[in-house]
């Protein structure tokens, strides 16, 4: 009987193994040929018996051999597809991107290398306004050339260049003449939001930020929206978000206010939309500005903000 | 602009609401509440102040705003002086200023100010003077408009200057003043500026006589010169925007009567009031419906009601009607307007320019090929003929904008070499600019790295990325099982050039090849065909390999290597 268990435990082939197990277990089997007379046996043969069957039954049990069906599935092994990993930035941008295209806009773009006309004037900042000091515009050919400080100038040629009605997106990068370091970077990143149509309101700004902000965030973050001034919107707002670290109490994190400011959104206007040769009783839109680069550095970990541009930037390769 | 609560109710007698509820109520209306605190017995809310509401950066200019929003009686105190009849000799000679209210006090008796005035400016974080210099900058965290007091009896003369001068600041520090500078000259010498005084006409403890003056400047002027100057005072901060010039009898008066209060002193000049260009009064209709803009109903007695109660005469940043719309909105609420309705989702017609979308193409192909995006920065130190420089960018050591990615790719490479980053191919889509018979040329640009370094410029038409590396479009209908097959060889090629031939040799139904074990010169090699039946693909292994028989797959016999053809 020993010698059945040692055959089990060496048997390697699925169909050998069936054949064993018919010959000890079947009908006609060996135990049953034993068992056959069972009580004309003493007590403890019949223990004995009963004792070797169960064993026998869960050696079998046991022994696994790969079925012809599971050697299909490992020899299925994956040949590992090396995918590429997109930009965090760019990551974040898509997911912007595919949210607003659901909602029927379009993406646009325009130039870095920007003339004084479309990145202040026609967004009505005026000659004397803080944005337009030396110290904050990097300067290609002063004082008309200049690389852009705001996506916004991005919706100056949007109005310029296309009839309403248009909902569109763009992101972007601009540029301030400020030193760089772990927290400031000259280069920004931006996402610019313009909608003209019929009967646009506060409220169509609203919600739409609002979504954008439940997108980025989830569903439980808390926005508010205060009035704040930029030259080329009125009603100015300003949307702000409670603290995800105090909820609102003050921390170190919002500097104490429980809330961290988004960015910059409002109703265009109407002197911006004239400039464009837009008529203002006929058609109003909203314009919304966000900074993306705290956005994702905090998406990533990410602690310094030099990391986002070159350097030490890599990415882990995927497991699968 | 900090602000303590209890010195609110000068201009607010009947404000019962807390300190807290105001800083809320405030930040809702556009004034950002970024600190509370608590302070020897005060409450003291720090606020943003907007850059168009100079008018807030004093307490009457918040007394305003909280007196529309609660629906408060503004209690402003009236005072009246009683000048004598001697001209005052002093004299406007610059375009640059808007209005000057002058006059000179005697007998002045210097002292340390009172207790509440010292309390007061310690709580604002001014440094304390003697009584008169701490009454002008009371006044002005009251009002909102610098004054200044200088020790001299006449001769003071407004005026730009043509040469550039030196000049002494009351802390004893020198600099220099460039020409346009807006100086208050004493005997042709600047003794003050706009916004900070000079140490030569400073109040001593020893001063007897001197002329008190509050103005209001071309913003931009005060905002130049400090600039230029690298210097920001209280007053710079005030006096950069765009203040009412019609509030200076008031704030003036009130200074005036405490200055002769708290020093004894007593009026000595006729009172002195240059203001050439009286600010017309305003008219302006609410041509804009407000609740057109909010998209909630605003009922059209409230609107009403704020219009009657805003003082658009002293508030420059109001306009036209869009103005007036704002203020409704703000005072009705902003959290009384819904954020769950997002803009109609209506599909407008696609103007989405080409390029975007190849650039998106471009992207998630080179992704399923298993490239990496990098971002690096646009503006580098490497200068070639074609490139733009910019004129001040105070990051010197990117002063050019680059012409091409590779040298930027260049330099990620060295990176991850440096950090010994296990390598992977990557990508950046990203601008390059150069000049162009004098224009300036931006143009999105493609450069790849694996192994070696490509570039490409993108276009907007469709075909210029069919240029790009090789397969792009590698989707294929299977219809038959896949063929796997194994081959043993000796080669003293290199895997690449093994990989490179056989690809090429077995032609359109090669799904894939790899080699799965390397000894020496010893390969073995594992192909996939499709497309093809067994018999085929056998066929056409043993020809590729100069095989005799199929070796089979995962075959744990020796080995037979035949040697390479190739």
């Amino acid at each position: 009987m020993e010698d059945y268990l040692k055959k089990i435990a060496e048997c390697t082939e699925a169909d050998e193994l069936e054949k064993l197990k018919i010959k000890l277990l079947g009908r006609r089997g060996v135990l049953n040929r034993l068992l056959a007379d069972v009580k004309n046996l003493p007590v403890e043969k019949r223990i004995e018996l009963n004792k070797l069957k169960k064993e026998i039954e869960t050696a079998f049990a046991n022994k696994k051999i790969e079925t012809p069906a599971s050697r299909r599935t490992s020899l299925l092994k994956f040949s590992s597809a090396k995918l590429g990993h997109l930009h965090p930035l760019t990551q974040t941008e898509n997911q912007l991107n595919n949210l607003f295209r659901s909602l029927g806009f379009s993406i646009y773009d325009g130039p870095e290398i920007e003339t004084d006309e479309f990145c202040f004037e026609r967004l009505n900042v005026p000659q004397n306004h803080p944005a337009r000091d030396l110290q904050d515009t990097i300067y290609l050919q002063e004082p008309e050339i200049l690389l852009r400080t705001q996506t916004s100038s991005i919706e100056a040629r949007l109005l310029y260049e296309q009839k309403p009605p248009f909902k569109v997106v763009a992101p972007g990068c601009c540029y301030r003449n400020e030193k760089v370091n772990k927290s400031n970077h000259f280069i920004l990143h931006q996402y610019q939001g313009v909608v003209v149509d019929k009967n646009i309101t506060l409220k169509d700004l609203f919600g739409t930020l609002n979504l954008l902000f439940k997108t980025l965030y989830g569903p439980e973050v808390i926005i508010r929206f205060r009035s704040k001034y930029y030259p080329e919107v009125e009603p100015g707002v300003g949307p702000d978000m409670q603290c995800f670290a105090c909820h609102g109490v003050g921390c170190p994190l919002c500097k104490g206010a429980g809330w961290i400011e988004m960015g910059g959104a409002g109703i265009i206007h109407p002197k911006v939309l004239k400039m464009a040769n837009i008529d203002p009783c006929q058609w109003t839109g909203f314009a919304f500005g966000l900074g993306l680069d705290r956005w994702t550095m905090a998406k990533f970990n990410l602690k310094d903000i030099r990391t986002l541009l070159g350097g030490n930037l890599a990415y882990k390769p995927n497991e699968l | 602009m900090k602000i303590i609560y209890s010195q609110l109710k000068q201009f607010l007698p009947d404000l019962k609401h807390s300190a807290k509820k105001i800083a809320e109520d405030l930040t809702w209306i556009g004034h950002f509440c970024d600190g509370f605190e608590q302070k020897d017995d005060e409450e003291i809310i720090s606020l943003e102040i907007r850059s168009n509401r100079g008018d807030c950066l004093g307490y009457l200019g918040l007394a305003r705003e909280l007196a529309i929003l609660y629906n408060l009686d503004l209690k402003i105190p009236q005072y009246s002086l009683k000048p004598t009849s001697s001209p005052l000799n002093i004299k406007v000679d610059s375009l640059d200023v808007k209005r000057v209210m002058a006059i000179k006090i005697r007998d002045l008796h210097l002292a340390e100010s009172s207790s509440e005035i010292k309390k007061f400016l310690k709580l604002h974080q001014i440094g304390l003077n003697n009584n008169i210099v701490d009454l002008t900058n009371y006044i002005m965290l009251l009002y909102g408009i610098p004054c200044h007091a200088f020790s001299l009896s006449n001769d003071l003369i407004w005026e730009n200057l043509t040469t550039s001068t030196t000049f002494t600041t009351l802390d004893g520090s020198k600099i220099n003043l460039p020409p346009t500078t807006l100086v208050i000259s004493h005997q042709q010498q600047p003794t003050c500026l706009s916004f900070i005084g000079g140490q030569n006409s400073g109040i001593q403890l020893n001063t007897k006589e001197a002329i008190i003056e509050m103005a209001v400047y071309n913003p931009t002027r005060v905002r130049l010169d400090s600039k230029k100057l690298n210097l920001t005072t209280e007053a710079s901060l005030r006096l950069d925007k765009e203040l009412d010039p019609d509030l200076i009898p008031t704030a003036f008066n009130h200074l005036i009567k405490l200055i002769l209060n708290h020093s004894k002193g007593h009026i000595d000049s006729a009172l002195y009031d240059y203001y050439p260009n009286k600010t017309p009064h305003k008219n302006i209709s609410l041509t804009i419906n407000p609740s057109a803009i909010a998209g909630i109903k605003i009922p059209d007695e409230f609107s009403q009601k704020i219009i009657n109660k805003i003082d658009i005469d002293h508030r420059s940043d109001i306009e036209s009607a869009i103005d007036l719309v704002e203020e409704i909105i703000r005072f009705w609420g902003f959290n009384k307007i819904p954020t769950d309705q997002p803009v109609n989702p209506r599909i407008l017609p696609d103007i989405t320019p080409q390029i975007l979308k190849n650039i998106e193409t471009l992207k998630s192909e080179l992704l399923s090929r298993g490239f990496n995006e990098v971002k690096t920065k646009p503006l580098t130190n490497k200068k070639y003929s074609k490139s733009i420089a910019t004129q001040n960018n105070i990051n010197a050591n990117l002063p050019y904008l680059r012409t091409n990615l590779t040298d930027s790719l260049e330099e990620q490479l060295n990176q991850y070499l440096r950090l010994k980053i296990p390598l992977q191919p990557f990508f950046e889509i990203g601008k390059i600019y150069y000049q162009e018979n004098n224009n300036l040329v931006e143009k999105y640009a493609l450069g790849t790295f694996d192994g070696k370094f490509h570039e490409t410029i993108i276009d907007d038409t469709p075909r210029e990325f069919k240029k790009l590396p090789d397969t792009f479009f590698n989707a294929y209908e299977i219809t038959s099982q896949i063929i796997c097959l194994d081959a043993n060889l000796i080669s003293s090629k290199t895997e690449k050039e093994l990989l490179a031939y056989y690809r090429k040799a077995i032609g359109n139904i090669l799904w894939d090849i790899k080699i799965i074990d390397h000894y020496r010169n010893k390969y073995t090699f594992r192909v996939w065909y499709f497309n093809c039946d067994d018999k085929t693909a056998k066929q056409i292994h043993l020809k590729t390999f100069k095989l005799t028989k199929i070796q089979r797959t995962l075959s744990k016999k020796r080995k037979n290597y035949t040697k390479d053809k190739i």
